[in-house]
């Protein structure tokens, strides 16, 4: 299994190996700053009360659709009522907006298209310019033995059928790095991924689509919200409560 | 880590509206607390166990090895933190066991740290 070892130049050690690692290090916390720089400015504009005020309505029936299991079945169709009944809040109606939409929708798909390219074309041009300058030799060796069926992948470019698989070429080395020290970047910003997580989790949540004012359509969402209201059928998430909870009581009484 | 407070509230978004509560109880932000610490941790023993073995000159499948064995000794030590109960830490007990050691991220750290320790020390 032992392999004969190729002896390799310091120099590329000195001035391929540690220079590369290094700056994809860089290349991930420019990205990340970046990306922090470039987070969606706030709007210019203060949203209008109209508009604050539909979002909430949409938002309150949201929940009681998702709720309604731990209100009792009187105070369920009491609410029912005040959105979807005959008279109710949603049965509002709305002079038809026309052209605002589509002035909308492109801020929306320009940011999210930006934060995808600006992660991507940096990693292309770096990849582009390892490829050029650092092609034709082989940069280390991994420290396992592979099957041949490897070679392709790690060692693009030379044409010597006899060697190692084990030996990588730069290229390979680079793509390597870049999936291999996300996970350190991961240690890095430990914090600011959990805050990242928890921001787009709420935003999914509270947002309708687009998050600004002139992305929704209050005719149409209040639509969908009668007939979403109107499917519901009401069912107590407390039933047999207290079996349940003599059941958890005895449970960690024992343990 | 951090066990949930005295009286645990059950999930109150994100569930099936129609099904009655179950009887499990546990607070949603915490699991997920420790699970990101879990997680953190493993990837600094990647980390550590590739540095290691890389300037060790272990190759082959002894290097994986001191990889099982380095995640191992953080399930244990962790297991000791919990005070042996992982059950009030996490959803399931065998989480802080066998999660994220065969993940991407942690295997790729590993490979990665242990061929460049290898490679400068040894291929210098």
């Amino acid at each position: 299994m032992v392999s004969q070892d190729l002896v390799l130049d310091r120099d590329v050690r000195d001035w391929v190996l540690i220079p590369l690692t290094v700056s994809v290090i860089l290349m991930k916390l420019l990205q990340q700053y970046a990306v922090k720089l470039m987070a969606a400015p706030k709007p210019s504009e203060p949203p209008k009360p109209e508009d604050v005020q539909q979002k909430n309505t949409l938002a309150r029936s949201g929940l009681l659709r998702a709720n309604h299991g731990f209100i009792s079945e009187a105070g369920f169709r009491q609410r029912r009522a005040y959105f979807a009944g005959k008279e109710g809040v949603l049965q509002q109606t709305f002079p038809a907006k026309g052209l605002n939409d589509m002035m909308g929708n492109p801020d929306a798909m320009q940011g999210m298209l930006k934060q995808q390219m600006g992660g991507l074309v940096p990693q292309m041009g770096m990849g582009a310019f390892v490829n050029y300058f650092f092609s034709g030799f082989i940069l280390g060796r991994v420290p396992f033995s592979l099957s041949p069926k490897f070679r392709p992948m790690l060692q693009r470019g030379i044409d010597l059928p006899a060697l190692d698989p084990s030996y990588f070429t730069s290229l390979s080395f680079y793509i390597m790095a870049l999936f291999g020290l996300g996970g350190v970047f991961r240690l890095m910003f430990a914090e600011d991924a959990i805050n990242d997580a928890a921001q787009m989790a709420q935003m999914q949540m509270g947002g309708m689509g687009g998050g600004g004012p002139p992305t929704l359509d209050p005719a149409k969402a209040y639509e969908a919200e009668r007939q979403a209201l109107d499917v519901v059928e009401y069912r107590s998430r407390l039933e047999n409560s207290e079996l349940r909870s003599l059941k958890l009581l005895r449970a960690q009484l024992a343990a | 880590m951090q066990a949930g407070p005295v009286a645990p509230s059950a999930l109150l978004s994100n569930l099936i509206s129609d099904k009655p509560l179950g009887e499990l109880a546990y607070v949603p932000l915490n699991i997920k607390n420790n699970l990101d610490v879990l997680a953190f941790n493993r990837i600094w023993v990647s980390l550590l166990t590739g540095v290691l073995t890389g300037c060790s000159g272990l190759t082959g499948f002894r290097g994986f090895g001191v990889y099982l064995l380095g995640h191992l000794l953080l399930s244990i030590l962790l297991l000791v933190k919990t005070k042996n109960a992982p059950s009030k830490y996490f959803a399931s007990s065998l989480t802080l066991l066998t999660s994220n050691v065969f993940a991407q991220t942690e295997l790729l750290t590993f490979v990665l740290f242990w061929t460049l320790t290898n490679n400068i020390v040894f291929l210098f």
